[in-house]
């Protein structure tokens, strides 16, 4: 219970932050040049915009979750309202769960307007709807999954790093863990078995951001099976938990001075 | 309270570890080098790359190489994406040559070695020409993917000749082409090409692939051999020969012959053609 | 028997310092406590010598090295104990997106109360603190003073029978130390007790029942005021004119203390001296008297004394 109330405090306050309203402008302005973008090139235009539409959610998103994730600890440590805060009867875990709730609403509000925007903008271009669009809206839940564990991360550096150190660190991982499979296969066919070992060990441990990879499928209305959706949503899931298990176990653990 | 927090993430590692074999297994391992199939160009990528274009080539270019050489699902016999990762590498780094040779041979082969696409190995050859019209070793790969694959002599001759230009290539690209549009080449220059293919691997799977050609053409000389022997057989016998076990019977032979591979010869006294034994795993094309 | 509200036993924290946290530093050293219920208890010393500390591990949000603290009866880990605590810590700084009546309403949520309840408490504790008016207000907008009345409003919102204060004067104007003085003896008046930091001694001298003096992390001095120094008078100061110095030396003998401004002379007499004998030498000598003034020892001197001596650095200071 005192974590939705920490959460929605947490909401109010992504809300009433001016770098949320500049990142989702210009998100939005994206979506709608894309409808530009395609009146004025040859092609498949629905492609283009389902491409463009949930590239740009993703990438804004991440934006979000790095930017404010950073923040959500450290800012409350460092201006001492974790004080005040945590001498009333809530636990340290709770506030950890309650800040990483809050901004993942705020998250989800989000993405879920500019998965209308892309609905819209395939709408004003076709006048109907066809079956496969209903992917359009998985890809975003998918999406949204893959940012709530970027969220995550950067909360987790945030519960005991500098916020410059934080986004340099999350911003890593993120690349990183974009090339996940090369550094595995890169690993299997080494002769070394150290490196092998290695490799896997680091497949398995660092986040693997490619099973969130659906949005070029997504464009081309190809048919995308459940378990691809539904696999990735408990690895996006799990991999969080864990994350939040460790960022609460540091703040526990931690003096305030 | 630790407890609690330990047991949650061991449960969440687990379900991390499940979770990514799950998918691993249903969307297989080159979900990720399937991407490129959906990517606009090379030149998107190389605009996109901000100048990072070696890195992103090298990585392409890894991608291809695991790609060809990874284990597979059943689903992933074809090499679809070779072409387009190759294409890719060598739009972001057109100096790569030896991607540009490792495409022409595996484009080239018929499957399961390779994509059975010869005429696109003919156009990322002609591609490496354009941007590296030095490397006269292009040419000779282009003219041996014409003569070996595509069995079209002509283009074949043509290549070899024009890379015969270049003063820093070899002597006998000049005679090759002579022979090849005289007799449509022999395999003695065949081997001598397969040899050069072979010494000159800077990848195991390339080399591999060579070796696999020599011994063919080991195998279809002493194929040659074989039958020659049975036909001066038939003539001093007076009567045909059934198979190659009353050569052995005869005391002809000393023992049945074997192939490179180690599997025994076959006669097929209705063709009268030497076989190879059809467990043999000798490449038969 | 009073009831002991607020109890330290061998509370004690080292903190690692240094590059590699090799190096100790102690914040506080063995601290025994006690706070009786419906006190106002003072804990006083210079800056870095353990009060904050002091308050900090009371609140949990640092964790001690040695010893124990319980308050109420209960650890100071037991969450449902803090019902009954109020803090205000020291400079605070609060949301400031946030109104005040949200910010209010955000900390009482996390009490459980009904919404009805939760708005009554959260209207009432803006009116105590007199910043009802500013209630719809963001709290980047809010003076110092202002900010430390919401501070002390958010600290009682529960109704707590214990509130610890940091510093609670620090950076206010007169006005603004007076609001908060009268809202602690407010306090008092209604049960509670109060533990409050400071470095100010003048509100020490004005608003505690007992304090305990702290330096350098160790306690130098607990009890009541009374007990703690004595009161009486510890000299009496003459101030004349139209004797020389010779001349008054002469008179007064060599243990008391002369000097000399100008014109004007002044004695230090001590306390037991036979002052109206001296008075009346310097008359006769057609002295003339300025001003006789008993002085009783200051808090401010005992302070000093105590704290102000110059020790051997055993340890570095920490800052507070």
């Amino acid at each position: 219970m005192k974590v939705l109330h920490i959460a929605s405090n947490t909401f109010r306050e992504c809300v009433r932050d001016k770098v949320l309203y500049n990142l989702v402008i210009f998100a939005v302005v994206i979506i709608v040049s894309s409808l530009i973008l395609g009146a004025i090139t040859i092609g498949d235009v629905k492609q283009i915009i389902i491409n463009l539409g949930l590239s740009t959610i993703s990438l804004f998103g991440t934006l979000i979750a790095i930017f404010i994730g950073i923040q959500l600890v450290h800012k409350e440590i460092d201006k001492k309202t974790v004080y005040s805060l945590l001498s009333k009867p809530v636990a340290r875990h709770e506030f950890i769960l309650g800040k990483y709730l809050g901004l993942s609403m705020t998250l989800a509000v989000n993405v879920s307007v500019m998965i209308l925007g892309v609905y819209a903008a395939v709408l004003y271009l076709r006048h109907f709807f066809q079956a496969s669009d209903v992917q359009i809206l998985l890809a975003g839940i998918l999406i949204l999954i893959e940012l709530m564990l970027v969220i995550a991360i950067a909360l987790l550096f945030s519960t005991f790093s500098t916020p410059a150190l934080s986004a340099l660190f999350a911003f890593c991982l993120y690349v990183i863990g974009h090339f996940n499979t090369d550094i595995r296969q890169y690993g299997v066919s080494s002769d070394s078995w150290v490196t092998t070992v290695v490799a896997s060990a680091m497949y398995y441990l660092l986040p693997n951001f490619g099973n969130f990879d659906i949005i070029a499928r997504t464009a081309h209305s190809q048919f995308i099976s459940a378990d691809i959706y539904l696999f990735g949503a408990i690895y996006g899931l799990s991999y969080s938990l864990g994350l939040l298990l460790v960022a609460m176990w540091i703040f526990q653990k931690r003096d305030f001075k | 309270m630790n407890t609690v927090l330990l047991t949650l993430l061991l449960f969440a590692g687990a379900s991390v570890y499940w979770t990514q074999q799950a998918i691993d297994a249903r969307a297989g391992q080159f979900r990720s080098t399937e991407e490129v199939l959906y990517v606009p160009s090379g030149k998107v990528i190389k605009t996109l790359s901000l100048g990072h274009n070696g890195l992103l080539a090298d990585l392409y270019w890894m991608r291809a190489v695991q790609y060809y050489g990874g284990k597979r699902l059943k689903n992933e016999k074809r090499f679809d994406l070779l072409d387009p990762l190759i294409g890719i590498a060598t739009t972001l780094d057109p100096q790569l040559i030896h991607a540009y040779r490792f495409g022409a041979i595996f484009l080239s082969e018929q499957s399961p070695v390779g994509a059975e696409q010869p005429e696109k190995a003919v156009a990322l050859l002609k591609q490496g020409i354009e941007r590296n019209p030095d490397e006269w070793q292009l040419y000779r790969d282009l003219g041996f993917v014409y003569y070996w694959y595509i069995q079209d002599y002509k283009k074949g001759a043509e290549a070899f000749l024009q890379g015969s230009t270049n003063p820093k290539s070899a002597a006998w690209m000049k005679t090759f082409a002579a022979e090849l549009l005289a007799k449509g080449g022999s395999r003695e220059s065949a081997r001598f090409l397969w040899q050069q293919f072979y010494d000159t691997a800077d990848n195991a799977q390339m080399k591999r692939n060579a070796k696999e050609n020599l011994i063919r053409l080991q195998a279809l000389d002493e194929m040659d051999l074989l039958r020659e022997f049975i036909s001066k057989v038939e003539a001093r016998l007076g009567r045909p020969v059934q198979s190659i076990e009353e050569l052995v019977k005869l005391g002809l032979l000393k023992h049945h012959p074997l192939d490179p591979k180690g599997f025994t010869y076959i006669y097929n006294p209705q063709t009268r053609n030497v076989q190879l034994s059809p467990q043999s795993t000798v490449r038969r094309f | 028997m009073p009831q002991v509200v607020i109890l330290t036993q061998g509370l004690s924290k080292t903190y690692r310092t240094g590059f590699w946290k090799t190096k100790p530093v102690l914040a506080l050293d063995n601290l025994n406590l006690e706070v009786f219920e419906n006190e106002i208890f003072g804990c006083l010393g210079p800056n870095g010598a353990g009060k904050s500390t002091t308050l900090k591990l009371l609140m949990s949000l640092i964790y001690a090295t040695a010893g124990r603290a319980e308050i109420l009866g209960e650890s100071v880990f037991n969450l449902e104990a803090r019902r009954h605590i109020g803090y205000l810590p020291e400079s605070p700084y609060f949301y400031e997106y946030l109104t005040a009546e949200e910010f209010l309403t955000y900390y009482g949520s996390l009490f459980g109360f009904s919404r009805s309840e939760l708005k009554a408490r959260v209207d009432h504790f803006l009116k105590l603190t007199d910043v009802f008016h500013a209630r719809k207000l963001q709290l980047r907008k809010f003076s110092k003073g202002m900010l430390q009345r919401v501070g002390i409003a958010q600290a009682i919102i529960s109704d707590p029978k214990v509130v610890f204060l940091d510093e609670p004067m620090s950076g206010l104007d007169p006005i603004g130390r007076r609001e908060v003085r009268n809202l602690i003896l407010q306090l008092k008046r209604e049960g509670k007790t109060i533990f409050f930091s400071t470095h100010i001694l003048n509100d020490v001298e004005t608003l505690c029942d007992r304090i305990a003096i702290l330096n350098r992390g160790k306690v130098i001095g607990s009890g009541t005021l009374n007990e703690l120094f004595d009161q009486e008078v510890s000299h009496v100061e003459v101030v004349l004119s139209g004797i020389s110095a010779e001349k008054l030396r002469e008179l007064v003998g060599p243990d008391v203390s002369v000097s000399q401004s100008g014109s004007t002379s002044r004695l230090e007499l001590p306390a037991q001296a036979p002052v109206s004998g001296i008075v009346a030498g310097i008359e006769q000598a057609s002295g003339k008297i300025i001003s006789i003034n008993p002085v009783r020892q200051t808090m401010e001197d005992y302070f000093l004394k105590l704290v102000g001596k110059p020790e051997r650095r055993a340890t570095p200071r920490l800052r507070n």
